[in-house]
């Protein structure tokens, strides 16, 4: 692509350390691959991995400060928070929510897009327009404040969050899955699959089903962030998680009392946010670098 | 252009009507709306009359269509914990949060624009790096987090910086507008650096250079012009996804705004309250998305066609 379009701008090679750095990690995902890496085995191992409780409070040790100060002891390694519970073992139960609520967003919005997305882009007509209306809708609502109204309507609860989250990361995939279906039906062999009068939920199945899966995992990828930083955000606000479940949103919002006593509290798990967040969109630029050569130009 | 705009408002009063739904539906789910305003001395006998007097004894559509006509007449009930109509409380933290939007919309357009136009003229070099680095590093701050560290950092360690509350004086302002600037300037870099990049290649550009004209306009009258659609389509987005966003700002730095009354109203359970900044929030929110659309089919009439 570079060749051909760049003609009038001489394409210019990347001669920087900071460039070839940028493109080695571009190709290969190291840095966001181990970030991403350890946080699914901390997820999953959390009860062998944690030192502590995460949720056993030990009021003698409130505030402890991290191993390396001198008042620090080497059983709280990152510090205690105000209710002497482990920073480091909350984070590693936090890891474990933070894993369990992406999927499960991810995978109910993706196969709740993908299906509409299908429908929309292969049907047509009045089923395309309602589906993609409602996509609009949706992604016009401001996502912080609905979830506000329906945490004080029905209490802070799991379910509400996964739903919620779903609910609203569900349209970028019928977006995208649409406008890749609307290129699949012209194809020959679709056009085949209906004359062999196969019914039409055959031919989805069958023939535009694996022209999109790519493009599935691209929108995947790119919303797992997202749907990451809602959460934690959602949480911070006090509409996410709740207490005393450890989640790394709520953990930020609890040390911020402490901010001048404690900084280790709020500052570790927000830390953790960053770091996934980052490797997450990181990862995401190299699974479209890798199925989508097409996007490689725009970034 | 005129089918689009009719079409477009038409949309436009249908997502406020299923947002005036969702948030009525959800007021009735919460439970019994006389519950919130009942106190230890309500006599059955009050507690039957507040029915009568809220409608409650009618059908759901009946009630639905009394509630709305109060809602368009600008009556949004009465807070429970302010013990003041909800409008009262609503418009008097209005200047305040729009001024904040305001400033980090302004901050944002000042730093993002001429950031993504440099690095899409200057693509692969060490800049477009380390601008496509901070993108990435911007977009996955946690805003709240980010104000709590600068707070720990400029306030707390340093004691350069008043950690928020607005009292006057523009170092209030610095530290929110840092938290809200990075996150919404990488998206606006990342699309004004994709939009150029396009722009500078394409065959206009060329034949421009080729005439002779100066570099320095060839980019910001010719490329810019054509580049800047999308991303102003999105600046506004910007405002809108602000302000709801200063929920999140302003309640790190204790800012007396709309975004803190509406957590103030979440932590005390004020259902009115809460809903009525909900609905204000959420019509500003949706207009700005129509003038948006209108404004982009008008500059680019490619768009009324779709």
């Amino acid at each position: 692509m570079e060749g051909c379009a760049t003609l009038g701008s001489a394409a210019r090679r990347p001669t920087s350390v900071l460039a070839r750095w940028y493109r080695f990690t571009l190709r290969w995902p190291v840095f966001p691959g181990f970030v991403l890496s350890l946080l699914v085995l901390v997820g999953i191992f959390a009860p062998w991995i944690a030192p502590h409780s995460p949720t056993q409070a030990s009021l003698l040790d409130r505030i402890t400060p991290p191993a390396w100060y001198a008042e620090g002891s080497s059983k709280y390694i990152l510090g205690a928070d105000h209710q002497g519970r482990d920073v480091l073992s909350r984070l590693v139960y936090g890891a474990r929510i933070t894993l369990l609520v992406a999927s499960t967003v991810i995978v109910a919005a993706g196969v709740l897009g993908m299906t509409l997305g299908m429908l929309a882009g292969y049907i047509g007509g009045i089923v395309d327009e309602l589906i993609m209306r409602g996509v609009d809708v949706i992604l016009t609502l401001p996502l912080l404040l609905v979830a506000l109204v329906f945490v004080i309507a029905f209490g802070q609860s799991i379910f509400l969050l996964v739903g919620l989250l779903a609910v609203f990361s569900w349209g970028n995939f019928a977006r995208q899955v649409r406008g890749e279906v609307l290129q699949l039906r012209t194809m020959d062999y679709v056009a085949l699959s209906k004359v062999a009068g196969a019914p039409t939920m055959w031919t989805i199945y069958k023939h535009i089903l694996p022209g999109v899966t790519s493009t599935v995992t691209i929108v995947a990828s790119v919303a797992a962030g997202g749907v990451i930083m809602t959460e934690a955000t959602l949480s911070f606000l006090g509409a996410g998680v709740p207490p005393p479940t450890p989640s790394w949103g709520s953990m930020v919002s609890e040390g911020r009392l402490y901010l001048t006593s404690a900084w280790w509290i709020a500052f570790f798990p927000g830390l953790a946010i960053f770091l996934v967040v980052m490797s997450l969109f990181f990862f995401a630029d190299w699974v479209r670098d890798r199925l989508d050569p097409r996007l490689r130009q725009l970034m | 252009m005129r089918r689009f705009l009719v079409r477009r408002f038409v949309f436009l009063l249908i997502t406020l009507w299923l947002v005036s739904i969702l948030v009525f539906a959800l007021s009735r789910a919460s439970g019994d709306p006389r519950l919130l305003y009942v106190d230890p001395y309500t006599t059955q006998q009050d507690f039957a009359a507040m029915g009568r007097q809220m409608g409650l004894d009618r059908p759901l559509a009946v009630q639905y269509l009394m509630w709305v006509g109060r809602v368009l007449r600008g009556d949004l009930g009465r807070s429970l914990r302010e013990a003041r109509p909800v409008r009262e409380a609503i418009l008097e933290r209005v200047p305040t949060t729009f001024q904040l939007a305001g400033l980090g919309w302004l901050f944002i357009m000042l730093s993002g624009i001429p950031l993504g136009v440099l690095a899409a003229v200057k693509r692969g070099t060490t800049i477009d790096y380390i601008a496509r680095m901070l993108v990435t590093c911007g977009q996955s701050l946690p805003q709240f987090w980010l104000g709590i560290v600068l707070i720990l950092l400029f306030s707390v360690t340093l004691g350069w910086l008043p950690s928020g509350r607005k009292e006057g004086g523009p170092s209030h302002y610095v530290l929110p507008l840092l938290v809200i600037g990075p996150f919404t300037a990488a998206g606006t870099l990342r699309l004004v650096r994709a939009a150029m990049i396009q722009a500078l290649d394409s065959e206009y550009i060329k034949f421009a250079r080729a005439k002779g004209v100066r570099p320095s306009i060839v980019v910001w009258k010719h490329a810019l012009r054509n580049a800047i659609i999308t991303p102003l389509t999105y600046s506004a987005l910007i405002l809108a996804h602000l302000l709801t966003g200063t929920v999140l700002v302003e309640t790190v730095f204790a800012w007396p705004g709309l975004g803190r009354l509406a957590i103030i109203a979440v932590n005390q359970n004020d259902f009115p309250l809460l809903t009525g900044i909900v609905l204000f929030f959420a019509t500003i929110f949706l207009v700005i998305n129509f003038v948006v659309d209108i404004v982009y089919a008008y500059v680019d009439p490619r768009i009324r066609y779709m």
